[in-house]
C-alpha cells in the first residue's frame, strides 16, 4: 500500500520556482494497476520519481508499506529503490556494451547476488518477457520492443512491489507498444505487482484499474477505469 | 555491490575509450617507471658501495686525527649555514689540519683506553710510478698504503698470500695490475719484481696530496726505485690500482721522500692522521667519545658507512621526487579523464542510483577505475623500469663496470612494490574528486541528462 500525504515539491529553474506537486494526497493499494495522465510538466513524473525514491519531497509524506521514505538516509534509499521498485524507462536506459542478460542482472549486481543465482533469476525474468532466446543480443542488435522488454524484465528481476513505468511505449511503434501494454497488464496480473505508470497513450489508460489525471501538481481526478472515460483523461 | 563486480564493470568502463585511457596511463607510466628506475639502480650502486666499505674498512676501525675537528668537517658543516662565530682556542681554518700531529705521549693515552687494541700510524709513501722488472710499463700511483693485518684479512686475494704487519720487501698489489702489466693469471706474478719508483721532493709529500706543491724547478731530482716482491694480489674492488705494503716499507718510503728521519716522531709535522685498532665494535662510540675528549677528533666505521648510506638516502629522495612529481602532474590526467566519463555517463549514473545503486557504490566504481589505472600504469613502469635497468646492468657489465660482478643496478627486492603502490595511491587519490561528483548526481537530473 502506498500512502501519499500531502506531497510539496518545488523545482527552481533559475530565478523562478516551479511547483512540481502541489499537495497531493493519493492512497494506491497492492497490486493495482493505476495510470497518471495528463500533460507535459504537470507533475507527473515527478510523482513517479517520489514514489520511486529518486528524489525527496519538500513537504509530506509516502509511506510504502508502512515505511516512510522521508529522513531515510541514502544507503536505505538505495535499498528501497534495489528491492522494492522496478523502473521502467520511456528511453529504455540499458547498458550499450552490455548484453541483454547482463543488462537484466544489474540489479541483482548491485544487490550483490553471487554470479551463479543471478544468472539464473535474470535468465527466468528474461524468459518471462519472451526474450529467452535474446539473451546474449546487445541493445543495438534488439529491436525497441525487444529493448523495453529487457527493461520490463530488468525492472522484474528483483521481484519488486511496485513496478514504476514512465512513457513505457513513448519510444515505441504502435504494435510494439501494444505489446507492452499486455505484457504490463499481464504481469500486474499474474504476479499481483503494483503497477503505475506515467503515460499519454491511452491504450494505457484502458487497461489500468484506475485513472489519475494530474495538472499543475494537483490532482484533478481520480478515477476507477471505464472506458467511456478514457478520451477525457488522457492527451 | 561486490568488489569483483565493482572491478569489472570499472576495467569495462576504462575500455571505453581506449585511446583515452591508455594515454592517461602512460602519462602515469612515466613516473612509475623512474621511481622503479631508481629504487633497482641506487640500491644496486648502495649494496655495491657497502660491500666495498665492508671489504676495504672494518667495524673495529676507527679512523682518528690529531686536529680538533675532522679535516673537511668544518668545510662540510658550514655549508648552507650562515657563518660561525669564532670562540678562542677552537681550531678554524684548513692549516689547522697541518699544525696539529699526534705525539708518542698521545698514543699511549689512545692505546690505554679500554678496548682499544692498537694505534696504526698511517704514512701514505707517495709514488711517482709503478714498474714490473722485465716490463717496460709504467701506472701512475697514488693508492701505496699501509693497512694493517686486520684489515687486510677482510680482502679476498685471487693469488698469493697476503701481508704482516712485519713483511718488510713485500706487497699485495690490486686485480687490475695483472691485465696492466699484460698477464693472464694472478699466479705467474706472485713473487715478481715490482718497482716503486719515488721523488724526493722537499717541498711536496704526504701532504702534498692535500696542498698544492710548490716547484723549484732549480732543485735537484733525486729519485729511486724501491724494490718489491708481489706476495699476493687482491680480488677486484674499487681501489683498482691499491698497492699495499708493510708498515716498515712505507715509513722507509716516506722517510725517503721528504728525506728526514723524524717521521713518526714527536719531530714529524705529519703525523696528524692514524687509525685505531679495537677490541669490538660495540665500544667503537664509546672510545670515539674518550678520543674527542682527548681533543681529537675522528670517525667511526658505522660513521663513515652512514655517510655513505645519507649520499644514497639523498640521491634517492631526489630522484624518487622526480618521479613522485611526475606522477602528480599525471595525476591531474586522471582527474580530467574521470571528469570527461562523469559527463558521458551522467545518464547510466543515473540509472545505476535507480536500480539501486547507493552514493559510495558510485565512489567505489569511480575509484576502483582510478585505481585501475594506477594498477596498470604502476606495474608497466615496474616492468619498464626493470627492464631499462636490466638493459643498463647488461650493457655496463659489458663496458664501464665489467670487472665488478658484485654491482647489480637491475636490484630486485621488496622495493619493486614502491612504484606500483606510489601509482595506485596517486591515481586513487586522484580519482576521489570525480567519483565524489558522480555520487552527488541527482538521478531525476542524471536520468534526464542528454
Amino acid at each position: 500500500m502506498i500512502n501519499i500525504k500531502n506531497a510539496c515539491k518545488i523545482y527552481k529553474m533559475g530565478n523562478q520556482n516551479v511547483v512540481a506537486l502541489n499537495c497531493v494526497s493519493l492512497k494506491i493499494k497492492d497490486g493495482e494497476f493505476v495510470a497518471i495522465v495528463g500533460p507535459s510538466g504537470s507533475g507527473k513524473s515527478t510523482l513517479l520519481h517520489m514514489i520511486g525514491g529518486l528524489d525527496t519531497l519538500d513537504k509530506g509524506e509516502i509511506i510504502v508499506n508502512g515505511s516512510k521514505l522521508k529522513n531515510v538516509c541514502d544507503k536505505d534509499l538505495a535499498k528501497y529503490r534495489n528491492s522494492m521498485i522496478g523502473f521502467i524507462f520511456q528511453s529504455f536506459n540499458l547498458q550499450a556494451k552490455l548484453t541483454a542478460l547482463e543488462n537484466v542482472e544489474l540489479p541483482l549486481v548491485i544487490r550483490g547476488i553471487n554470479k551463479k543465482d543471478r544468472r539464473i533469476l535474470a535468465l527466468k525474468s528474461l524468459k518471462e518477457v519472451e526474450l529467452g532466446d535474446r539473451i546474449n543480443h546487445k541493445p543495438s542488435e534488439l529491436s525497441g520492443g525487444q529493448q523495453q522488454r529487457v527493461c520490463i524484465a530488468r525492472a522484474l528481476v528483483n521481484s519488486p512491489e511496485i513496478i514504476l513505468a514512465d512513457e513505457p511505449t513513448g519510444n515505441l511503434d504502435s504494435i510494439s507498444g501494444e505489446n507492452i501494454i499486455n505484457l504490463l497488464k499481464q504481469l500486474n496480473k499474474k504476479i499481483k505487482t503494483t503497477v503505475i505508470v506515467v503515460t499519454h497513450d491511452d491504450r494505457i489508460a484502458k487497461m489500468a484499474n484506475r485513472i489519475i489525471r494530474i495538472l499543475d501538481g494537483k490532482i484533478i481526478k481520480d478515477v476507477q477505469n471505464g472506458n467511456h472515460i478514457i478520451k477525457k483523461y488522457t492527451d | 555491490m561486490k568488489l569483483v563486480d565493482i572491478i569489472k564493470i570499472s576495467y569495462t568502463n576504462l575500455l571505453r575509450q581506449k585511446v583515452r585511457t591508455l594515454l592517461t596511463i602512460f602519462s602515469i607510466v612515466i613516473g612509475a617507471t623512474l621511481i622503479s628506475l631508481v629504487y633497482s639502480i641506487i640500491p644496486g650502486f648502495r649494496n655495491f658501495f657497502d660491500l666495498q666499505f665492508q671489504i676495504l674498512s672494518s667495524p673495529k676501525l676507527i679512523e682518528i686525527y690529531a686536529s680538533k675537528e675532522r679535516p673537511a668537517a668544518s668545510i662540510m658543516d658550514s655549508f648552507g649555514s650562515a657563518p660561525q662565530e669564532y670562540k678562542e682556542g677552537e681550531s678554524s681554518g684548513l692549516y689547522d689540519l697541518m699544525l696539529t700531529n699526534f705525539k708518542e705521549e698521545d698514543i699511549k693515552k689512545i692505546e690505554n683506553i679500554k678496548g682499544v687494541v692498537k694505534y696504526h700510524d698511517c704514512p701514505i709513501p707517495n709514488v711517482e710510478y709503478i714498474g714490473l722488472e722485465d716490463s717496460d710499463k709504467k701506472f701512475k700511483s697514488n693508492m701505496i698504503f699501509y693497512y694493517p693485518s686486520f684489515m687486510l684479512s677482510n680482502i679476498k686475494l685471487v693469488s698469493g698470500r697476503s701481508l704482516n704487519d712485519s713483511d718488510k720487501g713485500k706487497v699485495l698489489i690490486a686485480y687490475d695490475f695483472i691485465k696492466a702489466f699484460g698477464y693472464q693469471n694472478g699466479e705467474e706474478l706472485i713473487g715478481k719484481k715490482i718497482i716503486l719508483h719515488i721523488k724526493q721532493n722537499l717541498n711536496k709529500d704526504t701532504a702534498g696530496l692535500t696542498i698544492m706543491p710548490t716547484l723549484d724547478e732549480t732543485q735537484e731530482v733525486v729519485s729511486k726505485d724501491f724494490e718489491f716482491e708481489i706476495a699476493g694480489i687482491t680480488e677486484k674492488t674499487i681501489l683498482s690500482s691499491i698497492i699495499f705494503v708493510s708498515l716498515v716499507d712505507a715509513v722507509d718510503m716516506v722517510k725517503f721522500s721528504r728525506n728526514t728521519e723524524e717521521v713518526l716522531t714527536d719531530k714529524d709535522n705529519q703525523r696528524f692522521f692514524g687509525f685505531v685498532e679495537i677490541d669490538d665494535a660495540k665500544n667503537a662510540e664509546y672510545i670515539m667519545d674518550e678520543i674527542k675528549n682527548m681533543g681529537f677528533s675522528g670517525q667511526t666505521y658505522e660513521q663513515s658507512k652512514n655517510i655513505l648510506g645519507m649520499i644514497f638516502d639523498i640521491l634517492t629522495i631526489i630522484f624518487s621526487s622526480f618521479g613522485i612529481l611526475a606522477m602528480a602532474v599525471s595525476s591531474l590526467g586522471i582527474v580530467n579523464t574521470l571528469i570527461m566519463a562523469v559527463y558521458e555517463r551522467t545518464r547510466e549514473i543515473g540509472v545505476m542510483k535507480a536500480l539501486g545503486a547507493n552514493r559510495f557504490t558510485i565512489i567505489k566504481l569511480f575509484t576502483v577505475e582510478a585505481g585501475l589505472i594506477g594498477t596498470i600504469a604502476g606495474l608497466l613502469g615496474l616492468i619498464i623500469g626493470f627492464g631499462i635497468s636490466e638493459l643498463l646492468n647488461y650493457i655496463g657489465h659489458k663496458t664501464i663496470f665489467s670487472s665488478f660482478e658484485t654491482l647489480d643496478i637491475s636490484n630486485i627486492t621488496f622495493l619493486i612494490l614502491l612504484a606500483p603502490i606510489i601509482s595506485i595511491v596517486v591515481s586513487i587519490l586522484a580519482g576521489i574528486y570525480p567519483a565524489l561528483k558522480a555520487s552527488k548526481l541527482n538521478p531525476v537530473d542524471a536520468l534526464k541528462y542528454e
